[in-house]
Parts: structure tokens; sequence; C-alpha cells
């Protein structure tokens, strides 16, 4: 930057007052609050929160196809499905005999979204939910992990939600009751195993391991979280003003050497001007006149030595005073 | 790559805490007038006596030449350690010694010597 340009900013920020606060502190502000909504204000790619209900499932399933509920109605025979299933990459989660809680929306079915929220961390797979609905039906949900479909197994994903349910109720309308779902799920694995065949001609995808899903903040941690920004807050202030005030201790220590050195200048230039009174006598023939001359001289070299010696700004009043006195002399 | 972030918001910090505080003490010349005033009267005074002071008839003139030479060095010797507004200033008002005390020896002998004027000083 030029140094114009520094001076003309400077000049700037120290002209009056903004909103009745200093300009530089202002701008710093400004500043302050651009970088940080730069920082913060972004959203931020961090994966949705996954719920206490979602995360114990999913614990649950990773090492078995098979998620069951202690509180189960046991309508599934959750070994039979495991032994069915396999390692194909479908899961079946088997919730108790507590309801869903009610849909808020006439629309919103909160076993589909239960299912989908699951399906997002187990998203390799299929997964079939078995849950009881507000109305007290225990029944099914039916859907797919959106990376069911992915570059190394590329494949229309829309064969395997409603279409593989419709091809698997058509097989299942006669088999399943009430007290027994498990032909659901039986003509549901044969329904992918027949879809599948057509779409892996090369050997269908296992089922992949299931990755835990990362902590969500608990309060205690968002708490800490809130206590380390107040604090990273509070240390840049801190920062702030230690440097300023250290900046303006240096800065008035530099003032005052200044003025010293200046205050030295002026008195060596009244000492040069005496000297050259003190040098150059005007010729005379009277001894008292003389010895006046001679005293003055001897005076003037005294305070030089003494001037040369000084370092404080005390000493410098003793010299001042007594050149004064020497310059009231030599102008008799 | 967080501590490079991390340095730089340090550094601009402590460049904005330092840099208002710190900028006008090595830069004290808020403008270079004082420094120009100072040399112009300089050379003004070098042009009268440089050449050393010439024999007069006249003491009292020769006595103010002298005075005004003595003048002259002194304003060179402050002129080279100046660094403050009040530093050129001061060796502004030696020099405008040393003019008058020419112009009062030229008055004596009949020459037309330097004109002072006082220039507009800041502060």
């Amino acid at each position: 930057m030029k140094a114009s340009t520094k001076k003309r900013i400077s000049v700037k920020l120290r002209k009056g007052p903004w909103f009745g606060l200093p300009r530089w502190l202002v701008v710093a502000v400004g500043v302050a609050i651009l970088l940080g909504y730069g920082t913060f204000g972004r959203g931020v790619d961090a994966p949705a929160p996954v719920s206490d209900q979602v995360r114990t499932i999913v614990d649950g399933l990773r090492t078995t196809s098979v998620y069951e509920a202690p509180d189960s109605p046991g309508k599934v025979d959750a070994e039979r499905a495991r032994a069915l299933i396999g390692d194909r990459p479908i899961v079946l989660v088997l919730l108790g005999t507590t309801p869903l809680p009610k849909p808020e929306r006439p629309l919103d079915q909160p076993v589909y979204d239960l299912c989908d929220q699951i399906a997002d961390v187990v998203s390799t797979s299929l997964v079939v939910l078995y849950a009881t609905k507000d109305t007290g039906e225990y029944s099914a949900a039916y859907c797919v992990g959106p990376e069911f479909s992915n570059p190394q197994n590329p494949v229309d994903a829309s064969n395997y939600d409603f279409v593989l349910v419709s091809r698997a109720e058509v097989a299942w309308k006669y088999r399943a009751t009430d007290d027994d779902l498990f032909p659901k799920v039986e003509e549901f694995v044969f329904a992918f195993d027949e879809q599948a065949a057509e779409d892996f001609p090369g050997g269908v995808p296992r089922r992949a391991v299931v990755v835990p899903p990362p902590p969500s903040p608990d309060t205690l941690q968002t708490w800490q979280i809130v206590l380390s920004l107040a604090g990273i807050l509070l240390g840049t202030i801190a920062l702030f003003v230690g440097l300023r005030l250290v900046g303006q201790v240096v800065a008035r220590r530099g003032a005052r050497a200044a003025a010293h050195r200046h205050r030295g200048e002026a008195m060596s230039a009244r000492l040069n001007k005496l000297a050259d009174v003190v040098s150059h006598p005007p010729p005379t023939t009277d001894a008292d006149e003389a010895r006046r001359q001679a005293d003055l001289a001897g005076q003037y070299v005294l305070v030089l030595g003494d001037f040369e010696a000084a370092s404080s700004n005390m000493q410098l009043d003793g010299v001042d005073t007594r050149l004064t006195e020497l310059e009231k002399e030599a102008a008799r | 790559m967080i501590w490079v972030w991390i340095g730089i918001a340090v550094v601009l910090v402590a460049a904005g805490a330092l840099v208002p505080v710190l900028s006008g003490r090595n830069n004290r010349l808020r403008s270079n007038d004082e420094a120009v005033a100072a040399r112009s009267r300089y050379h003004q005074l070098g042009h009268y006596v440089e050449d050393g002071v010439e024999s007069l008839d006249d003491e009292q003139a020769m006595t103010l030449l002298r005075t005004a030479r003595e003048r002259y060095d002194t304003t060179g010797a402050t002129l080279a350690r100046a660094t403050t507004e009040e530093d050129f200033l001061l060796a502004m008002r030696i020099a405008e010694e040393g003019l008058a005390a020419v112009a009062d020896a030229y008055a004596r002998i009949g020459r037309t010597g330097p004109r002072i004027r006082k220039q507009k000083r800041h502060k």
C-alpha cells in the first residue's frame, strides 16, 4: 500500500466519531461482524442429528440383519427372518407394542419417517420396519437406502420400492395372518431375489457394514461449545486491549524520548551561540571586564560539561537555569 | 489449516490494536512543510555565509556575520538530527536568527541583505 494511501486511511479513521464511537472502533466491529458471518454464518453440511431410537436400532443392526425390540409382539419370527435374509442388503426392524406418535398433519406417516431415518444410516440397504401405529395396528413400512443404487452397483432404485412390495403382496396375500407376519418378510425377500437376479447378473451385492452414526452434541456439550465461543470472544478482546495498552506504553515512551532529545537539541543550539560569544570577547583594557569575560568562559565550560553529562530531565532543568543566567551575563 | 486461520486472526487483531497506536510514532511529521521551510532557510543563510566571513572595516558588522556563520553551522547540525516537527521548527528558528544577523550586518555596511519573512508555522 502506498504511503499516501496509508496516511489518507489513517487520517480518515482519526476524524470525528460515527454513532458516538471512534471511527476505528466502528470499522473494527464491522470487520469482526463480517469475519464472524463468514466463519459461522455459512450453512454446515453436517449430517442430520440421529435420534436415540434410531441410534439404538442401528446399534442392534451392526452384527445382524434383524433388530427386534424387547417388547416386540412376536408376530414375525426374528430367528427365521435372520436366517432367511442372511447377508442380503436388507434389514428388518421389529419394534415393540409402544405406538408411534400421532401424525401432526393428516398426510404424515410416522412409521415411514422412522423408516427413512433408519435408511439414512444403513444407506446401502433396503429397510423393512414393523411398528405399532398410533391406531394400534402392527404394520410394515418399506424404504430404500439413499445409497442403495451407487457407483459400484448402479440400479434403478424405484424397482425396489413400491414395485417390489406390490409383487410380494400378491404372494403373501393368502399366507400371512394377523398373528404371523413372517410370510410377508419371506415373500419380500423372494421378490428381492427375483428383481436382483435381473439387475445384478454378476452377483447380488452383500449387506454393507453398518457404520455407527456420529454422536450429536448433548446439552452439556452444547454449553461447552457456547462457553468456548464466549472464551474465544473474550480472549480476543483481552488480546486486543492488552496489545493496545502495550502499544500505548511504547508510543508514550517514544514520545517522551523524542521530547527529551528535542530539548537537548534546543539547549545545544543555545550553548553554541554562547560559545561564539565567549570565544570572541570584545577587546578590552579594563582588568575587571577581562576578569568578567574569563569568568564567563570558565562558567561556560562548566555548564557545557554538565550538559554533556545530563541524562535526565531534572539534570537538564539545572543546566537550563545556569545557561539562562550565563546568557544574561553575556548580554550585559 | 485451522492454525493458519487462527494465525491470520491473531495477526489481524494485533494489527488492529497496534497500527493505530504506533503508526504516528515513526511518522511524526504530519506534513513535510516544516522540513522544507527549515532547509530553505538553511540554504538561504548559507548563500551569505558559506564562503566564510569577508574582511570588513566595520567591527560590529564582522561580529554579526561571524554570529550568522555560527548559526549556519548550528542549523546544519540540528537539521542532520531532526526527525520531528519540533526539531525542524527549531532548526528554522536558528536559521532565522542567522539571517537576522546577516540583515543587521548588511544594513550597517549599506548592502541589501536578506528580507526576513516570518513564516506561518504549525502549532
